[in-house]
């Protein structure tokens, strides 16, 4: 352990000055050397920018493609797997990436590195310098951290460390402090056996003695939240196990259920197997309580492949880019899924999302408006949704040439089942209101879907049905999301306000839904916030005024959830720090099937009464989008997370 | 505040003033002429309506006469939508919030007298919020 040396620390921290101004004046030629040692470039996924590659040891980073959307993050490494650049980066209109922040590492062999952070000017020129960071290393582990910003301020960072290396205490040093130079604040750790972090710091005075003031800090414990729903899985579970056995078909050779505990985590959900004699391996484990492992004995072997592709989402802005006109690979490429899912015994539902220009109205505008916000043109709701508007041509189009009842489909066998004709319109759409704050999104959106609803009539008693709003289940209280600039703009609409104001279309116009008409929404938010909101919009909206699929009952609608999981950030939105994502997502997957599972003896309300649909977006991890069952091929072997398992279980 | 562009949609089937001043693109007379003459305008729209009545598939040979037959049917909703708001506007209220405006049609496929329509919502409220 490093003792603490005040006056190394005030030396390092004028170094870190020091370095500050006399490397500025060179950062420019400091970047380039960088840069042109620069011999591979990885991706930061976007849900975990922020931990990134740590700079003081040479390492393998994870490598994953290049984001799809138009920003990112890479890092760059030289030939010998040293970090020397990452950089945040935006695409340009040629879809070249362009840096609009860097920083960069200077290695000075056996001492320590220099970070330099800096803002690039738009022709790539270096703005300034920002932040100096000056480690230093000893036996390879960062024991103190000198940071200095152009404004001035500075402060160091000491670890100490025990002999398995793990940090066991961490002193701050403040800037200025021109009479005592030691440090202001002392932070202790200790470890559990699972893991958990408990930090207390303790302010120091100007002297070094201790002061009341102290804050304790769990890094990984568990919000109330989460042990709830750890409670609840617990107390569903025998009703769990007898159903599976049930579902199993459970015959005269079957001996065993086993519950197939994680072997790190013993709070993870188990996942449950049925084991028979005539499945087991042949030579040894001829007693009934020798158990191989859990999965060789299921009877509902892991599979990953089993939950393939049933809902396929279709970015109109790339399939139609200009009016009649089809990308044509795009589609073929797409009509092979079609195929191939349905030969899978899969129904299959088409959620469409994003307009063109020619689409949505914009290519006729003269006047700005191109986006709202983040929001971009591809976002934008069309302005004419009736049944000759060249929306409607394109939902005929996909009907033409997927309905199961077409007399001219494109290719044999690609048909689909439902069309939810759009995805999350409350959120991801605009505009939502009129300038004076009168919400439009509803109603548009109960338009669309008054005008699929005819076009698919057409084809008789195999008519595709048609399902919507799909809409993102984020409550604002009697409130809807405005906008910073513009108050009475609406910018996001609450998930049942906008239920609501679909209804009203339909009801208003006199148009009954009937029952090819599905009603969707998601419900990520329920899942990681532990609500039940879509009961709420079931009884809010529905209720009395909703009579679509399956019975067209005003009295007895009906609801899909046709998107559900969690990210990373829904979950540290909630609080739950990231060791914990895995094992916080499967418990909230299975307390958010146990809310709505109303056979569940756990379930003392009808929560999911007429909800007859529930799904997990995504199957596969999307290198951009952190919500799978199962890792990304993109990064490496496709495998099961934890969730998955829980998933199959219910 | 509203958008007086909407009103210039030649789908719309105004008549009368209101279709010349449509063609000028005179969207405050417009909307004027629309809020000060509701029920004269409401009669045409509603005519329109009954004479167009409810396109069934199997009155059609192809898909886009059926197609074109229920745009027309839309056009009329819209345009009562535009005329009571033009009503509105010409008494000096606001817009009303999507979920707050009476029905357009009625069970027979009708359009409705805004104030026959008004008078139905709140008759319906009180029967959802009686105890």
């Amino acid at each position: 352990m490093k003792p603490l040396d005040p006056t190394h620390d005030v030396e390092a921290r004028e170094a870190a000055r020091g370095l500050l101004h006399t490397y500025a004046p060179r950062l420019a030629g400091l970047a380039h050397q960088a840069l042109s040692s620069v011999v591979r470039w990885e991706w930061a996924h976007r849900e975990s920018e922020w931990e990134g590659p740590d700079p003081v040891r040479r390492q393998v980073y994870p490598s994953l493609p290049e984001p799809r959307g138009d920003a990112g993050r890479r890092y760059g490494f030289d030939a010998g797997g040293v970090l020397r650049v990452a950089e945040s980066v935006e695409r340009a209109a040629d879809g070249d990436w362009i840096p609009w922040c860097r920083s960069i590492w200077v290695w000075d062999e056996g001492v320590g590195s220099l970070e330099l952070y800096s803002l690039i000017e738009e022709d790539g020129a270096v703005q300034r310098l920002r932040r100096v960071a000056l480690p230093d290393v000893s036996g390879g582990r960062m024991v103190g951290l000198a940071t200095c910003f152009d404004d001035g301020r500075s402060w160091i960072q000491r670890f100490e460390y025990d002999a398995s290396g793990q940090v066991i205490r961490r002193f701050e040093f403040w800037d200025p402090a021109p009479a005592y130079q030691g440090p202001r604040a002392r932070y202790d750790y200790a470890y559990d056996d699972a893991g958990l972090v408990l930090e207390e710091m303790v302010a120091l005075d100007a002297h070094g003695d201790e002061l009341p003031e102290r804050e304790v800090t769990f890094r990984r414990a568990l919000p109330d939240a989460v042990r709830a729903a750890q409670r609840r899985v617990a107390s569903e579970l025998p009703s769990r196990v007898r159903a599976w056995a049930e579902r199993a078909g459970a015959q005269a050779d079957s001996y065993c259920v086993i519950l197939g505990y994680d072997v790190v985590n013993h709070a993870l959900p188990p996942t449950l197997a049925l084991g028979r004699r005539s499945d087991r391996p042949s030579g040894g484990f001829e007693r009934d309580d020798e158990i191989w492992s859990g999965p060789d004995f299921a009877t509902f072997a892991v599979d990953p492949e089993e939950f393939a592709s049933d809902a396929v989402f279709m970015d109109l802005s790339l399939f139609f880019p200009a009016p009649n006109s089809v990308n044509s690979a795009l589609f073929d490429n797409f009509e092979d899924q079609l195929i191939e899912a349905r030969n899978r015994g899969l129904v299959i539902i088409l959620t469409l999302w994003k307009y063109p220009p020619w689409m949505n109205g914009l290519a006729n505008t003269s006047s700005g408006g191109y986006q709202q916000g983040s929001k971009s043109a591809a976002q934008r709701l069309p302005d004419d949704v009736s049944t000759t508007s060249v929306w409607a041509s394109m939902i005929l189009c996909l009907l033409t040439a997927y309905s199961t009842g077409s007399t001219t489909p494109r290719k044999a066998g690609a048909a689909i089942d439902v069309l939810e004709i759009c995805n999350e319109p409350n959120g991801m759409c605009w505009p939502q209101s009129t300038s004076s704050g009168i919400r439009t999104a509803g109603c548009q959106v109960g338009q669309m879907m008054q005008t699929a609803l005819i076009i698919s009539s057409w084809f008789g008693n195999q008519a595709t049905a048609i399902a919507g709003p799909g809409a993102t289940d984020v409550r604002y209280g009697s409130a809807n999301g405005l906008d910073d600039a513009n108050p009475a703009l609406v910018t996001h609409t609450d998930v049942v306000v906008f239920a609501q104001d679909v209804v009203a279309s339909f009801t208003s116009a006199g148009f009954v839904p009937g029952t090819r008409a599905v009603f969707t929404t998601h419900n990520h938010h329920d899942i990681a916030g532990q609500h039940l909101n879509v009961a709420v919009v079931r009884e809010q909206a529905l209720r009395g005024h909703w009579a679509g699929w399956p019975y067209a009952n005003v009295n007895d609608p009906h609801i899909w959830i046709t998107e559900g999981g969690v990210t990373p950030s829904m979950l540290a939105a909630v609080g739950i720090a990231p060791p914990d994502y895995q094992f916080a997502r499967s418990l909230l997957i299975a307390a958010a099937w146990g809310r709505l599972d109303n056979n569940s003896t756990a379930q003392t309300t009808q929560g999911g009464a007429g909800v007859d649909l529930f799904t997990h977006y995504l199957f596969e991890t999307d290198p951009g989008y952190d919500c799978g069952l199962v890792s990304s091929s993109a990064t490496g072997p496709r495998v099961a997370q934890p969730s998955y398992y829980t998933w199959k279980s219910l | 505040m509203i958008d007086a562009t909407a009103f210039y949609d030649p789908v719309l089937p105004w008549s009368g003033r209101a279709e010349e001043l449509r063609k000028q693109k005179a969207g405050v007379a417009l909307v004027s002429e629309l809020g000060r003459n509701y029920d004269t305008y409401h009669e045409e729209l509603s005519r329109r309506l009954v004479a167009l009545g409810r396109p069934r598939p199997e009155d059609y040979k192809t898909i886009q006469p059926y197609l074109e037959a229920w745009a027309k049917v839309q056009a009329v909703v819209r345009a009562e939508d535009l005329l009571r708001l033009a009503r509105d506007v010409a008494a000096g209220r606001g817009p009303l919030q999507p979920s707050e405006r009476p029905p357009l049609v009625d069970q027979d496929d009708r359009l409705m007298h805004v104030e026959v329509a008004e008078k139905l919502s709140k008759a319906e409220l009180a029967t959802e919020t009686s105890p």
